[in-house]
C-alpha cells in the first residue's frame, strides 16, 4: 500500500459511518458519528463486532493482526484510528 | 433454495487421515502428574472454579459422542475421529482431575450424580435443530461448525487458565491441554473444507451464516450438559476471558469464517 493512498481521518470516518449504517440497518447516517459508541448507542454485540470486524477488513483491504484488543475500541473514531493505523503499517511494510 | 438431500454417498476424504496418527502418546507422563502437588492460596478462586467446571466437562464428553455420531450418521471416519476425540478429551479429564486433586479442590459425588441426570443427546440435537440456518444444512456440516467454534473457544479458554493460574507447572500443564484442543479444532476447519469441496454452491453459501448464528448463541457447555446450569458454571468457557482473549476468538473466527462470504448470495451485509 502505498503511503500517499491512505485516506485521510475524514474520509475513512465517513466510510465507516456509511458501512456501519448499512450494517446495522439504519434507515439514514444521520444517527452515526465520529463520536458514536458501537456498544451503547450502535448496539454492536460481539456478534456485531464479528461483522465490524469482516467488513472493515474487506472495505479497507487490511487485516487485523490477531493481537489486536478489541476492548480498547469503544467508538466510530477509534474504529477509524484503528484503521488508519492498519493502512499505514501495511503501507510501511 | 435447491440442496441435494443430506447424507450423500460421499465419505469425507483422506486429507483427515493424519489427525487420525497426530496426538497419539501425547501424554507420556500421565503416571507422573499424580504426585503433583499445587498451592490453593496462590491460585485464584476463578482459575479454580474454571478447573473444576472443565473437569467435570471433560468427564461428560461422553454425552457428546451420542450427539455427534447423530449428526455424522453413516460418514464413518467423522465417527471414528469422534471417538477418539472423546478420548482425548477424556485424558484430559485425568489430567485435569489430578489438578483439582492436588489442589485439593476434587469434584464430589454430587457433581458426578448431577452430571449424569439429564437428556444431554436430546438437549444438544434440539438446540442444533433450533440454530439451523436452514432444514437441509447437512448435520455433519452443522457439527464440523459447531466444533470450529467449540475446540477455539477451549483453546482461549485453557490458555487464559495457563495465564491467570500462578504457578508455572501447572501452566505448563494447561498449554498443552491448549494444544490438543487447537489441534481439534483444526480437524474440524479441515473436515469442514473437505467437505465442501464435495458441496452445491447453495450449500457454501450456508456456512457463512451458519457460523453467525452460533456464534450469535453460543452457551457452551449447556448445549450439551444441564448440569452446568444447575451448579452455575454456564460461562465456564468464557469465564477467564478478557478483553484481549475475547477479542482473540473475535478476530480468530472473523478471520476463519469471512473465507467463506464469497459464497453468500448477499454482496452487503454480512447476513
Amino acid at each position: 500500500m502505498n503511503p500517499d493512498t491512505i485516506p485521510n481521518r475524514r474520509t475513512i470516518v465517513d466510510r465507516l459511518v456509511t458501512r456501519l449504517a448499512e450494517l446495522l440497518r439504519l434507515e439514514s447516517t444521520a444517527t452515526v458519528s465520529e463520536e458514536s459508541r458501537l456498544r451503547e448507542d450502535l448496539g454492536v454485540d460481539s456478534l456485531g463486532l464479528v461483522d465490524l470486524v469482516t467488513l472493515v477488513e474487506e472495505d479497507f483491504s487490511i487485516r487485523f493482526a490477531t493481537n489486536t484488543d478489541l476492548s480498547e475500541i469503544h467508538s466510530v473514531g477509534d474504529v477509524a484510528a484503528l484503521v488508519e493505523g492498519r493502512m499505514r503499517d501495511s503501507a510501511q511494510g | 433454495m435447491a440442496i441435494k438431500p443430506p447424507y450423500p454417498s460421499f465419505t469425507t476424504p483422506d486429507t483427515i487421515d493424519d489427525f487420525f496418527i497426530a496426538g497419539r502418546n501425547l501424554w507420556p507422563d500421565l503416571k507422573d502428574l499424580s504426585k503433583l502437588s499445587y498451592e490453593r492460596s496462590k491460585t485464584p478462586d476463578d482459575v479454580v472454579r474454571f478447573l473444576r467446571s472443565t473437569t467435570l466437562n471433560e468427564h461428560g464428553v461422553a454425552h457428546y459422542l451420542g450427539g455427534y455420531f447423530h449428526n455424522y450418521h453413516d460418514d464413518y471416519k467423522l465417527r471414528f475421529w469422534s471417538a477418539m476425540w472423546t478420548a482425548e478429551e477424556y485424558t484430559h479429564y485425568i489430567v485435569l482431575r489430578r489438578i483439582i486433586q492436588g489442589l485439593g479442590e476434587d469434584l464430589t459425588e454430587a457433581d458426578f450424580a448431577g452430571l449424569e441426570d439429564g437428556d444431554y443427546v436430546e438437549n444438544y440435537l434440539a438446540y442444533l435443530e433450533r440454530i439451523k440456518v436452514d432444514p437441509a444444512i447437512d448435520s455433519r456440516m452443522l457439527q464440523l461448525i459447531y466444533g470450529v467454534l467449540q475446540e477455539y473457544a477451549a483453546v482461549i479458554a485453557y490458555t487464559a487458565a495457563a495465564e491467570q493460574c500462578n504457578d508455572e507447572g501447572m501452566a505448563a500443564i494447561l498449554k498443552r491441554v491448549a494444544k490438543d484442543e487447537m489441534r481439534h479444532c483444526r480437524f474440524n476447519q479441515v473436515a469442514l473444507e473437505a467437505m465442501l469441496e464435495h458441496c452445491s454452491e447453495d450449500e457454501r453459501a450456508l456456512v457463512w451464516p451458519q457460523f453467525r448464528a452460533i456464534w450469535g448463541d453460543l452457551r457452551m457447555p449447556t448445549e450439551h450438559i444441564e448440569y452446568f446450569s444447575v451448579i452455575g458454571a454456564t460461562d465456564l468457557y468464557t469465564s477467564l476471558w478478557d478483553g484481549e482473549k475475547r477479542s482473540r476468538i473475535i478476530l480468530y473466527l472473523s478471520h476463519y469464517f469471512s473465507q467463506f462470504r464469497k459464497y453468500c448470495k448477499t454482496d452487503g451485509a454480512p447476513v
